[in-house]
């Protein structure tokens, strides 16, 4: 059993690497480098024997456009012999390890005409059939990006542009509202003072801290008592400001207006023209919720809300009101005072 | 009635479906355009935008471009990958704006992506027409030249679409 075994990995061992064996050579496709600078030219192997003592690697140079090549560099029995006659003179050194299978060799201070090909041939002994693999060189005055410094600027500058006028468009807009909406308070509530102060009478307190008192103390009643400010204003005919407090006077004065017109319609149940109506008030609530929601949440009865018009129309018109509302000022002015 | 206000919707997700799959082809033709280096073809050479294949030996090789006017290069691949960046965007701006618009808008902000696309798309095939391979008579224009033009053509209708086109009011 043994001998059997012991037989059969012989033969495989003779017949395998017999098959295979050719060794591979490894080099870059291409190299590009500076004028003036060291260049690394790697070249490595693959084989399937172990490294013998007695492995060879050999470089060859052939020149753009001519056909001879001529030897640079031989490494054998564990010395390397660098060129001390031809183009290279004094120039290549080799930086492998023969032990790692690896035969590079370093070439310093390039010029224009060491541009060519370099070819790379390693013998392995008793593995010596192989393909010399070559590299290019190509040497140049700038290193060429491919993908340049222009593309990269004109896709930055595009693209930075783009997201610019996105944010000045939001900003603005924001700007805008904030304008038309403080504008539109100090208007009023001029007015809305001047009143006020016809009904009081005259006389300001002139200490200080009695002033303070009685600025803070109006600004509670002005929590509890309707704001001296206009709640609603136009922005656009696309957009109106509302602030926290309108929203939750309209949805309290539609849900109001959506109970009576569901006691409404039941009363006149028997009459088929209202029937059409009725299941208006249930595709209505939920919008209704969904202001009431928003109402709820603002904390302070200045935030400003902006509604797009359209469906806030639809929203209370469809709630109550048998015709379109026409002033919301005037509706909420009837509203609270 | 109920028939007919089924077959309306029906007919409104056809078109949409239809300009959705029109502007996903759009997208990946233009990538091709940009991504595949086959602007000028020879019988050995497919090059450009962003390098060249030589076949020697019946091995295609992949090396740099060489001798070309560096700034026209550069700003054809620019473009085009300008085009690409904002026709990806402008399908997503036109999905965001399918839930966010207010009904009975245009969806312009889209519109514009994809003009500005097309622009590009269009700089980047004319600077490539008239400066590069100007005076070769060797060879020809190759699938990625035609296929630039051809996602122009679309870029441009798909524009026209969204300017035209309003989100449905009931």
């Amino acid at each position: 059993m043994l001998t059997f075994l012991a037989l059969a990995s012989v033969v495989l061992l003779g017949i395998v690497p017999e098959q295979s064996q050719a060794i591979v050579i490894y080099t870059g496709w291409e190299r590009h480098a500076l004028v003036g600078s060291d260049i690394r030219l790697s070249c490595s192997f693959f084989s399937w024997r172990w490294t013998s003592e007695d492995v060879t690697f050999s470089w060859t140079y052939r020149p753009d456009g001519s056909r001879d090549s001529i030897s640079i560099f031989h490494y054998t029995g564990g010395a390397p012999y660098v060129d001390n006659k031809g183009p290279f003179r004094d120039r290549v050194e080799f930086v492998g390890n023969p032990g790692r299978r690896d035969g590079s060799i370093l070439i310093k201070n390039l010029d224009f005409n060491d541009n060519g090909t370099f070819t790379c041939d390693a013998k392995n002994p008793p593995d010596i059939v192989g393909r010399p693999s070559s590299v290019r060189l190509l040497v140049f005055e700038k290193v060429p990006i491919q993908a340049g410094v222009i593309t990269g600027a004109i896709i930055g500058s595009v693209l930075g542009l783009l997201v610019l006028i996105v944010v000045i468009y939001y900003l603005m807009r924001f700007l805008v509202a904030r304008r038309v909406f403080s504008l539109s308070v100090s208007k009023h509530g001029k007015k809305k003072k001047e009143g006020s102060q016809q009904r009081q009478g005259p006389a300001p307190p002139a200490d200080p801290s009695k002033v303070k008192a009685s600025v803070s103390e109006k600004k509670k009643q002005d929590l509890t008592q309707p704001p001296l400010f206009p709640i609603i204003s136009t922005l656009s005919r696309q957009h109106w400001l509302i602030s926290s407090e309108a929203l939750y006077v309209c949805a309290h004065r539609g849900k109001r207006y959506a109970q009576e017109y569901k006691r409404e319609s039941l009363t006149y149940a028997h009459q088929p023209a209202r029937l059409d109506e009725s299941p208006r008030t249930e595709r209505c609530c939920p919008s209704m919720s969904d202001l009431m929601r928003k109402a709820k949440y603002k904390k302070s009865p200045t935030q400003i809300t902006q509604v797009k018009s359209k469906r806030f129309l639809e929203i209370c018109c469809k709630i109550g009101q048998k015709q379109p509302v026409k002033s919301w000022k005037r509706l909420y002015r009837d509203t609270v005072t | 009635m109920k028939l007919m206000a089924e077959r309306f919707q029906k007919a409104t997700m056809l078109v949409l479906a239809g300009i959705i799959v029109l502007h996903i082809t759009t997208i990946i033709l233009l990538l091709v355009a940009t991504i595949d280096n086959a602007w000028w073809i020879t019988d050995s050479v497919s090059t450009d935008l962003w390098g060249r294949w030589e076949l020697t030996k019946s091995v295609w090789h992949y090396t740099n471009l060489e001798n070309y006017p560096e700034e026209y290069l550069q700003t054809v691949q620019a473009t085009s990958v300008l085009a690409c960046i904002f026709a990806i965007l402008a399908l997503f701006v036109f999905v965001a704006q399918l839930f966010t618009l207010p009904k009975g808008q245009r969806f312009t902000f889209t519109g514009i992506l994809q003009l500005i696309a097309c622009l590009c798309i269009m700089i980047a095939a004319s600077i490539y027409t008239a400066e590069l391979h100007a005076n070769e008579t060797l060879g020809g224009y190759g699938h990625s030249y035609v296929l630039a033009w051809i996602s122009f053509v679309f870029t441009f209708l798909l524009a026209v679409t969204y300017l035209i086109l309003r989100k449905k009011s009931e």
